[in-house]
């Protein structure tokens, strides 16, 4: 905003060139360009402030309330924040979330960069490919996971009937009952939806580089290895930055997934913070606590988000 | 210039008489107060034969009124959230289904109804017990109890034989013979099995198999009492128990226990009769051979639990229709007909109507029979002034998570304690 003001005020010599110094001085501000810029600008603020800012500022003004729904609360400072961490659920939903989240995410960035590159070089068939691909990203979400909770089904479950045809497991895997499984399966369904949106995303800023640099790159005598390391990663930070900070945020705010398969079980053990919100917030309509936990992972984004937007400046520079 | 002032001044004069008008009229009968229609909210029920015959009863109603009526039949996972929706933004239906603390969390939202509740009792001889707690709050019925679904055994007659017990024994089972006949069955591959993980079903069984060993979420005064010998002896009980039930118990949702009775799987679980119901139609030759039992007794008794409804109407929706339709609803001919369309799945809270015939005409639901054992909701023996923490004990699961850390590894002291600190926190 700064900046553009400065633009706008800067004098032009050229003769013929419009300015806003051209401008008389008694013109009514609302025809000055200034305005008419704020003007522009104004829909999408409001829509920000009105769905995003707004509810964030309720939603802050809530967790330091002792809200239940229908009535007023009283101010009650950070103490929902400090109950919270006094309970073993809470502390559980948090390494819950961070595992589920370090975990996916890598996996969906690793996956998606090798599928990505592959699809660069397929020759027959790239759209049909590109569109199949994709399904998993647009089928609703709750639609597919209760596929893979049919799937996952401990008594008639085809996962473990076709790892037990092919000879793999001897008897069932408890997918859904047991902590360890029931995170390898929640985690598992959020890398099969959210790999396309990585893969395109990322073939997106593969077909931008330019391919005289792998040609100038090879003619000095580079090899596979090092294109990749030396050109295809630098060129691909800025993508991969925004990209991987916005599976961060998406992922650690998962509650589909988690809600459908295991509804944060077994034993508390894939609580997620949205489902754990829902629980607290909704089903107990302890709103005050319910909005606390919402908030408490917004710290360590907003810390996560400036620090990938850095790194993604610089990669652009 | 001068006559777009005019126009604006009259603009706006218009404008905040419109306003006016709106504010002060809107209260009024007839203008805008009028109920235009006459809306229920109800979570979807079991038995799909419900639904239809209190729809019916709900339009013959608005038919004798001269309103439309819609009944809204919401799943269990989006009902929460309906309600907080509701509570907050001061709007919806007219009439909604609470279930089971729900009138503890929402009291202050709620119409009194003392008058319709102590007219209906009057009229039909009066509330179980266990209908006052969770809906007596403050000196007043904020809800008027409606019906509820206790939580028996349902198993396969022809296993049980098979293992040696007869259905006379099934009905007087104690713990350890049920222990016995869960070994027998296993070794039989054909398992009995229950939620022991974070369902409401999981809740239903394992509160009345704590209860009937001596423990108990609660003293008599609210104080947090889960960490006992007598939780120790359940909890010890169910890890042993547990080796012969599936291992995926840990993991069942609400619909895991029917699935495994209806494919011929299982041999006992617990639930009210929706499997026999269901059953009837989809699997008729499973049908045949079920029945229902009374919960095993352990050393401090025989209790069973149970899932709990109540109509209330919200303090900002006009109260004189909505309560019209729950004395209608109530009434002894339109009560029967809703619990026989639900095939004797709904049970009353009004005593009259515990002599219904269903239950007895239909030998799977012998034991079924309203009253026939000791019937606790989750908070007890806890005081109503509590209920508000053990509704929210309930939706965390507190108690099936409990058991399901001991059986998974935890010794009883470690699920306990555990227990104890997250109760504390509710119980505050």
């Amino acid at each position: 905003m700064g900046r553009g003001r400065a633009e706008a005020t800067v004098p032009v010599s050229e003769p013929g060139r419009w300015s806003p110094r051209h401008l008389p001085r008694t013109l009514p501000l609302w025809r000055g360009q200034e305005m008419a810029g704020l003007l522009f600008v104004l829909p999408a603020a409001l829509l920000v402030g009105g769905l995003v800012a707004y509810p964030f500022f309720y939603a802050l003004g809530l967790s330091l309330t002792s809200k239940q729904a229908g009535v007023v609360g009283q101010f009650v400072g950070l103490r929902n924040f400090t109950d919270l961490m006094q309970g073993e659920i809470f502390r559980r939903t948090v390494r819950n979330s961070l595992l589920f989240t370090g975990v996916a995410v890598a996996f969906k960035t690793v996956l998606g960069l090798g599928l990505a590159l592959l699809l660069r070089r397929a020759s027959v068939g790239r759209r049909a490919l590109r569109g199949m691909i994709l399904l998993p990203w647009v089928v609703p979400s709750t639609l597919s996971v209760l596929g893979w909770w049919w799937l996952f089904d401990p008594l008639n479950g085809v996962v473990n009937l076709a790892l037990g045809k092919l000879g793999l497991i001897s008897e069932r895997i408890p997918w859904l009952s047991d902590p360890f499984w029931a995170m390898v399966a929640v985690i598992t369904v959020n890398i099969w939806r959210g790999l396309p949106f990585f893969a395109i995303s990322f073939l997106a800023g593969l077909v931008s580089i330019p391919e005289e640099l792998y040609e100038a790159a090879q003619i000095d005598g580079a090899g596979k290895v090092a294109c990749f390391s030396r050109i295809t990663v630098p060129l691909l930070r800025p993508v991969l930055g925004v990209i991987v900070l916005y599976s961060i945020i998406m992922t650690v705010s998962d509650f589909n997934i988690v809600y459908v398969l295991t509804r944060g079980g077994p034993m508390n053990s894939t609580h997620l913070f949205a489902t754990f919100a829902y629980e607290m917030g909704l089903a107990s309509a302890d709103i005050g606590k319910g909005a606390a936990i919402s908030l408490f992972i917004f710290p360590f984004l907003a810390a996560v988000a400036y620090l990938q937007l850095r790194i993604t400046r610089g990669a652009t520079r | 210039m001068r006559s777009a002032r005019v126009w604006s001044r009259g603009a706006t004069g218009l404008f905040l008489a419109t306003v006016v008008m709106v504010a002060v009229l809107s209260p009024l009968p007839g203008i805008c107060g009028a109920p235009a229609e006459v809306t229920v909210l109800i979570q979807s029920h079991f038995v799909p034969a419900y639904e239809q015959e209190l729809k019916k009863q709900v339009e013959a109603w608005g038919k004798q009124k001269g309103i439309p009526t819609r009944v809204d039949f919401v799943s269990t996972a989006e009902f929460n959230a309906k309600l907080v929706a509701e509570a907050e933004t001061k709007a919806g239906h007219d009439l909604v289904v609470f279930r089971n603390y729900d009138a503890a969390l929402y009291k202050d939202s709620l119409t009194d109804l003392t008058a319709v509740a102590t007219e209906l009792g009057n009229q039909y001889g009066g509330w179980l017990p266990m209908a006052r707690e969770t809906s007596f709050f403050d000196g007043q019925w904020k809800v008027v109890p409606y019906y509820h679904q206790s939580f028996p055994a349902v198993y396969r007659m022809d296993l049980f034989q098979e293992v040696g017990f007869t259905r006379e024994q099934v009905h007087k089972l104690t713990w350890d013979q049920f222990l016995e006949a869960a070994k027998k069955l296993h070794a039989k591959g054909k398992p009995l099995g229950f939620g022991i993980s974070q369902t409401n079903d999981s809740d239903l069984i394992l509160y009345p198999l704590l209860w009937s060993f001596g423990g108990s979420t609660v003293d008599k005064s609210g104080r947090v009492a889960i960490n006992s010998p007598q939780t120790a002896k359940a909890i010890e009980y169910v890890k042993e128990l547990a080796k012969f039930m599936p291992r995926e118990v840990l993991g069942w949702d609400d619909a895991s226990n029917n699935r495994f009775m209806m494919s011929g799987q299982g041999a006992l679980t617990f639930n009210p009769p929706s499997i026999w119901v269901v059953a009837k139609k989809e699997v008729p030759d499973i049908a045949k051979l079920l029945d229902h039992a009374p919960v095993p007794a352990g050393p401090a008794g025989r209790f069973r639990s149970t899932g709990s409804y109540y109509m209330g109407i919200w303090k900002f929706k006009p109260a004189q229709p909505a309560a019209d339709l729950i004395r209608f609803l109530l009434t002894r001919d339109n009560y029967k007909a809703q619990i026989d369309a639900s095939g004797g799945f709904n049970q009353p809270f009004l005593k009259a109507y515990q002599t219904f015939p269903v239950w007895k005409d239909n030998v799977p639901l012998n034991a079924y029979e309203p009253g026939a054992e000791d019937l606790q909701l989750q908070g007890w023996p806890g005081p109503a002034t509590k209920a508000a923490a053990a509704q929210k004990a309930w939706v965390m699961h507190i108690i099936p998570v409990m058991f399901g850390k001991a059986v998974s590894g935890a010794t009883p002291q470690e699920a306990m304690r555990w227990a104890e600190d997250e109760l504390k926190q509710l119980y505050r």
